[in-house]
């Protein structure tokens, strides 16, 4: 049976960080760019303290809301 | 036969029409089910006009410690709650060294609410292992367990103060599932984790830690026994709890283990929470997937006092630093100008309320204050021209701290959007968090709640419904063999009660934690017998508790 679209998300590999994130789930766009949207779409694990920290169960969105992306 | 009760209306747990007969019981298991039963028995109980169900089976509860003092869970069992689900959210009291002791303690404190003297002096700890740890729980049961080994404990043990640290490496993984395997030998009925939970220091807890590596190879290890696993989800956010529906579903299937998440809440400030998980459940259900969310009965009410520091305060981090101090530190915060001027804008930013205005006053030592009772803060601070948090600090003082307030309706308050989620087939009652959280409110009487509210008041449910979903699905969600109905040859676990009187019984304070420790309970009513393994446990008609002791670990 075909689920429905979901908003996808990946979870850390052990060592990654944000960059290492962005670079392997959104490799076509800007390093930078990447990041900053990776974090925008996780502000739960970007705000919190310390700043940023991703721990090895997080889920980490890899694209936005649904209801926003239309 | 030892016991026979007479007369009942028996609701077996299958979810069929109830019927009248007699239940005939020998040697803890019942063989005699329907109908009239010839002779005598060394005990009858007369239940005429009572139902007689299966005991019931409490999913998610923290009786861990409780359970080496009080074998009877206290008071889960009056009730008929007859079997216990401890060691939930990744916390367990094994597999445990000497040396992590105390840092399992700091982490039932801080999230279970669990005081100093439930640890210190209340039971002996003679166990490392989890064997030994049910060998030491064994001879105190009055209530079947079947217990969770907690994540975060099993990291520990393996990575020390690693644990806290880092991902594991491949041979601590190793390790961590030959230690689970040795858990599910030993009687554990599954592993629990927690993606959200904190320790005492507010720092994650060790199973926050595991990468998606571990968690699938300890999942592998519970495939082998075809074991349960059990997830505190990111149930405040829509979005991250689908996602963990997907991440179990699949685990389920790869591993063909049961999984449930918990809890799952509605809430006003989120309406589309309930449809859109359960969108997802079924959608993965359908897939073969085991992803149980575990919906509670009750509505969220929240008590507290200024003498401990309640999970009320987590989302205002001034005031809660300010309510874990030391009791004359405490005042003197609070009666510092400055200081509490910086309480009350974190409390009420821009002069918004909305946090504790709808609050009310639950008791005052004070007999001059007696008249605030019952009131609401918002009430009681425009008549003083004040605010709702000043008011509430100017009478914790006035009381010395001993006043106490509660928060109401907190959420899970709207009994049709309840009510329908309770009857759905896919969801698991449970999420009382029984023996947690004692502090700021009652973990008990949920089972009672949902007869009274949802059966017999709403008609969400009929009741032979709503008693096959806290015993016959429980026990078939978990792997419980030989429990959960009223059949030949199941155990003789069994509640008698009254269904137009089964209910909660109003929340009071009570001293009864060990060193005359204060938690907040509710009994029963409606509650006539309980039988634990065919020995009564618990009778209204004798009195209450018995000395039966009764009680097995399930799992083995």
């Amino acid at each position: 049976m075909e689920l429905s679209r979901a908003r996808s998300f990946t979870t850390a590999r052990p060592g990654e960080e944000w960059a290492d994130i962005a670079r392997r789930t959104l490799a076509d766009q800007d390093p930078g760019q990447a990041v900053e949207a990776l974090q925008s779409w996780n502000l739960h694990l970007f705000l919190r303290q310390p700043r940023g920290r991703i721990l090895g169960c997080d889920v980490i969105f890899t694209e936005p809301p649904l209801t926003d992306a239309g | 036969m030892d016991l026979i009760i007479r007369n009942g209306r028996i609701v077996d747990g299958t979810g069929l029409p109830a019927y009248q007969g007699d239940i005939g019981i020998r040697d803890g298991r019942i063989v005699s089910v329907g109908g009239r039963i010839p002779g005598t028995a060394t005990e009858e109980i007369d239940a005429a006009g009572r139902v007689v169900a299966p005991g019931f089976i409490d999913p998610h509860t923290h009786f861990d410690v409780q359970l080496l003092w009080d074998g009877q869970a206290r008071p889960a069992l009056e009730h008929g709650i007859t079997t216990v689900v401890p060691g939930n959210c990744s916390l367990s009291l094994a597999p445990l060294k000497v040396e992590h002791r105390p840092r399992l303690v700091g982490m039932f404190q801080q999230i279970e609410e669990m005081p100093d003297a439930a640890f210190d002096g209340a039971f002996e700890w003679t166990w490392e292992s989890f064997a030994d740890y049910l060998t030491a729980l064994r001879s105190k049961l009055a209530v079947n367990v079947a217990p969770l080994a907690g994540h975060s404990v099993i990291r520990l043990w393996v990575m020390g103060d690693a644990a806290n640290e880092r991902a594991a490496n491949a041979d601590e993984i190793a390790g961590m599932q030959e230690l689970l395997r040795q858990c599910l030998e030993a009687g554990a009925v599954g592993l629990s984790t927690s993606f959200v939970d904190v320790d005492e220091r507010l720092q994650p807890v060790p199973s926050r830690y595991a990468h998606a590596e571990e968690i699938d190879a300890l999942a592998a290890v519970l495939g082998e026994y075809g074991r349960m696993l059990q997830v505190v989800p990111e149930f405040y956010a829509t979005d991250i709890t689908l996602a963990r529906v997907d991440q179990l579903a699949e685990l389920s299937l790869k591993h063909q283990i049961p999984t449930t998440f918990s809890p799952l809440f509605d809430s006003a400030a989120n309406p589309d929470n309930i449809s859109r998980v359960m969108a997802r459940v079924e959608e993965q259900m359908a897939r073969g997937a085991r992803v149980w969310p575990q919906v509670q009965t009750r509505p969220i009410d929240i008590s507290f006092t200024f003498e401990v520091a309640s999970l009320l305060f987590a989302g205002t981090p001034g005031w809660y630093r300010t309510m874990r101090l030391p009791r004359d530190e405490k005042i003197a915060a609070l009666r510092d100008p400055e200081r509490l001027a910086r309480l009350l804008e974190e409390a009420e930013p821009g002069g918004n309320t909305d946090r504790f205005r709808k609050m009310r006053v639950r008791a005052v030592a004070r007999r001059e204050d007696d008249g605030l009772v019952g009131r609401s803060l918002g009430d009681i601070a425009a008549e003083r021209d004040s605010t709702p948090a000043r008011v509430m600090v100017d009478i914790a003082l006035a009381n010395d701290l001993d006043a106490s307030f509660v928060a109401t309706d907190l959420g899970h308050n709207d009994p049709a959007r309840v009510g329908a989620l309770l009857a759905h087939p896919m969801v698991h009652i449970g999420a009382s968090d029984g023996g947690a959280h004692i502090q700021s409110f009652a973990t008990y009487g949920d089972t009672g709640y949902l007869f009274s509210r949802f059966v017999r008041e709403r008609h969400d449910l009929t009741l032979e419904a709503a008693v096959k979903k806290i015993t016959a699905d429980t026990a078939r969600i978990w792997g419980i063999a030989g429990r959960g109905l009223l059949q030949p040859g199941f155990a003789a676990d069994i509640t008698v009660f009254d269904p137009d009187v089964i209910d909660r019984g109003d929340e009071v304070v009570a001293h009864d934690m060990p060193e005359a420790g204060m938690r907040y309970v509710r009994g029963s009513r409606g509650i006539y017998t309980v039988v634990v393994n065919g020995a009564v446990a618990w009778s209204a008609a004798a009195g209450g508790y018995t000395e039966a002791r009764q009680g097995q670990v399930v799992t083995r």
